[in-house]
């Protein structure tokens, strides 16, 4: 038993460990442009209009998310391009430099004019073309007052000598030891540390907890009224007549086909909005109560979105029990409990049904999944302020932390799944319990 | 005669009607339909005979153009994910993980392959975009390979590094696709659309690269019986090669269920795009959709109209590319 754990959690390692990298490359992935944004926007936060002021501000966030460190252990760029580029210096510099040095593969010594020409003044020196062909830097050097002097005419002549352009197709590995980005998050990770929301600092592990006890509340109802009620629905399907049960499938397959969106904005406007009735509140506000105190006080507004998870889920479930229990009328053990003298209602329920809850296990092993992410739509739709709810809002709002936090989570919860499913194999087919032995 | 299975006609007349709809407001630009201030949230009535939405679209007018971007990305996606699945699952299954070999200079030409590509991409990529030198850049890589095919030439000319090593290829499809289908497509998705725009072609290659996995299953679980077929071995036995038994002989015996598998797909897609545009995610006040229609109950919820017509525009499909599905399995099987 324990083995068979232990081979079970091993063989989900590799998924996992893939999950993380592409996690990581998820967020150095869009690191110029997505994150930009997100760092003007927190810039202007402050409520300062003062150029500087935002300029520093910028500086310091970048410095607080970490986006300031190379990516990874080792870097890979083209031999042309300075490893860093000064962080005070303005983004129109920034570019102004890169190709400036991709011209003539002389970082060091356009680091060193660009120094220069920040010595002579700092808030003037803003090349007025990002994409300076070399030929024009010398007439731009002298159309510009600041710069034209005997000093930087000197560097840019002695740039012009030494140029060698064909370094910029050189590719160089560099090794940043342990201060970079990937290091830090891993071993934030791996103390649990999930970090801080970019949106208003609160701790992800915080805000993903908040979210998933408003996810929880509904999702677990609905799944444990699904499976039981598939149970029952089996069952009581095998009492009934040719005509009637080809009926049944018929519903049940046109039911099936229904998508989880169809069947909330269904229930929206017959039983919510005020259309036909308003039995049921639209809105299931977040409120700051303890959600659970929120559950034993009123379950009447759970009512709807419990229900619509019901009835969309319900007939594929339904399908799949059946299905097996139609093929297990005539196996071995069946024929071998008829054959002893059982009931027929005896070989039902004691042999035949739990038979064909096996498939059940793996459905059950998906839904779990199901439980933690919560419906989407239907979070979207009643407003409630669950998992998926909290996914689509972060993810409008830039909020990487938070985003990466709930993959993560989804992640670990399927890993989770298999694991109790293979478990619930183990404890009901007793199959696979004696070929492991 | 009597029972020989056919295909019913309903699924198809009204495939074929959508289909229709979609290359119509294709041609047209006369069926788009327009802002119209005036006339917001108006209930189905005269003029307007399945209402308008909060920008005082026609609702019908909207429908149809929503048709092109609904059909073209489910079916765009199942097609492109369907190949990549039918490909993977049917090499995976008929190599296995020991009837793949290969000759360590043919690794080693793959390894230099992708560093090139890594040099490429890391190195030369943000070289280009910055001085614009497309040609120089495209002549350094042309020289790369041209140079990596002469090295595997001229090792195979004087027979170095001709041992060969098998390629685990079946256990490596089948982790990948477990690593596929880890997250939800939805979440996966919306998760994306922080990082990059969510557009037409995007949601293709998005709904493509995660739709893969159940046909890449189906067909490997069908490649796995045919490949212990006796015909297989009599054509290797008569002395064919491996890539003609697997495309002469072994692949068309094994995609006869993918016909069907591609029609439920682009139905499942299809909702998946609904879902995601009834979410907000890729809806932008010009592109229309079915589910983007949608979208607009969320922000009224009286507006019924919305939301029931669209739905059963989708329901309708649904139903019909499910019948289409099974009217295929049922003549496979009967044959």
């Amino acid at each position: 038993m324990l083995r068979y754990l232990i081979v079970r959690l091993l063989s989900a390692f590799p998924a996992l460990l893939l999950g993380l990298i592409g996690l990581f490359v998820f967020r150095v992935l869009p690191s110029q442009s997505v994150w930009e944004e997100r760092i003007d926007l927190l810039a202007l936060e402050g409520g300062s209009y003062n150029t500087l002021r935002i300029q520093q501000e910028k500086i310091r966030i970048r410095k607080e998310l970490g986006l300031d460190l190379p990516v990874f252990y080792l870097s890979l760029r083209s031999a042309a391009l300075p490893a860093a580029l000064p962080l005070d210096m303005p983004d129109v510099q920034k570019e102004w430099v890169r190709s400036i040095c991709l011209l003539t593969g002389q970082p060091e010594r356009v680091l060193q004019l660009a120094a220069a020409l920040q010595a002579k003044n700092f808030s003037a020196w803003v090349p007025d073309n990002t994409k300076l062909q070399w030929q024009s830097v010398r007439t731009w050097v002298l159309g510009n007052e600041v710069a034209a002097s005997s000093e930087i005419l000197s560097q840019v002549d002695e740039l012009e000598a030494s140029s060698q352009q064909w370094r910029a197709y050189v590719p160089a590995l560099y090794w940043n030891g342990s201060d970079n980005q990937f290091h830090l998050w891993f071993s934030q990770l791996l103390h649990g540390d999930l970090g801080v929301s970019w949106k208003n600092r609160e701790r992800v592990f915080e805000v993903i907890s908040r979210a998933l006890s408003n996810t929880i509340v509904f999702t677990v109802p609905a799944i444990i009224l699904i499976f039981l009620s598939a149970y029952w629905l089996v069952i009581g399907m095998s009492h009934l007549g040719p005509r009637t049960k080809a009926l049944a499938d018929q519903v049940i397959y046109f039911f099936d086909l229904v998508p989880l969106f169809g069947w909330a904005l269904l229930a929206m406007i017959l039983f919510a909005s005020g259309t036909v009735f308003s039995w049921f509140p639209s809105h299931i506000s977040a409120s700051s109560l303890n959600s659970f105190s929120f559950w034993s006080r009123s379950f009447w507004p759970y009512v709807l979105p419990v229900g619509i998870l019901w009835i969309s889920t319900l007939p594929y479930i339904t399908k799949h029990i059946d299905n097996a229990f139609q093929k297990s009328a005539d196996l071995p053990f069946v024929f071998m409990a008829r054959a002893r003298g059982l009931g027929e209602h005896t070989i039902k329920r004691r042999y035949r049904l739990r038979y064909s809850m096996l498939p059940a296990i793996t459905l059950f092993g998906q839904y779990l999944l199901a439980v933690v992410s919560g419906a989407l739509v239907v979070e979207v739709l009643f407003s409630i302020q669950g998992v998926g709810m909290l996914l689509t809002q972060s993810v409008a709002a830039q909020d990487y932390p938070v985003v990466s936090g709930i993959i993560l989570l989804l992640i670990l919860v399927r890993m989770l799944s298999y694991l109790i499913t293979d478990l619930l194999y183990y404890w009901f087919d007793p199959r696979i319990r004696l070929s492991n032995q | 005669m009597s029972n020989r299975p056919t295909f019913r006609w309903w699924p198809l007349a009204m495939l074929g009607a959508i289909l229709g709809v979609v290359v119509l407001t294709w041609f047209f630009d006369g069926l788009k339909p327009e802002l119209r201030l005036d006339m917001r949230s108006l209930p189905p009535g005269a003029g307007h005979w399945l209402g308008t939405d909060t920008l005082g679209r026609d609702v019908w007018l909207s429908i149809l153009a929503g048709s092109q971007r609904s059909i073209l990305v489910s079916i765009g996606a199942a097609l492109i994910g369907g190949s990549i699945g039918v490909g993977f699952g049917s090499v995976a299954a008929f190599f296995g993980n020991d009837r793949l070999r290969f000759t360590i200079r043919t690794y080693l030409t793959g390894l230099l392959l992708l560093l090139i590509a890594v040099y490429f991409a890391v190195v030369l990529w943000p070289t280009i975009s910055s001085t614009g030198q497309v040609l120089a850049g495209a002549l350094v890589v042309l020289l790369l390979v041209v140079s990596v095919v002469v090295i595997w030439w001229l090792l195979k000319r004087f027979g170095v590094l001709g041992d060969r090593m098998t390629f685990p290829l079946d256990t490596v499809t089948q982790r990948f696709i477990e690593v596929i289908s880890v997250i939800p497509r939805l979440y996966l998705i919306v998760a994306f659309a922080m990082i990059i725009p969510i557009n037409m072609f995007t949601l293709i290659m998005l709904f493509a690269v995660t739709s893969w996995d159940v046909m890449a299953r189906m067909v490997r679980a069908e490649m796995l019986k045919v490949r212990e077929m006796t015909y297989i071995e009599s054509a290797r036995v008569i002395g064919l090669s491996e890539s003609k038994v697997f495309f002469r002989h072994a692949l068309p015996n094994a995609i006869g269920p993918v016909a069907t598998q591609v029609c439920f797909t682009i139905s499942g897609l299809l909702i998946a795009e609904a879902t995601l545009s009834f979410i907000g995610v890729g809806v932008s006040p010009e592109t229309v959709s079915w589910g983007s229609i949608i979208h607009g109950y969320l922000e009224n919820l009286q507006a019924w109209w919305l939301a029931v017509f669209p739905g059963i525009c989708i329901y309708l499909t649904v139903i019909s590319l499910h019948a289409v599905g099974n009217d295929l399995d049922r003549m496979y099987h009967q044959k």
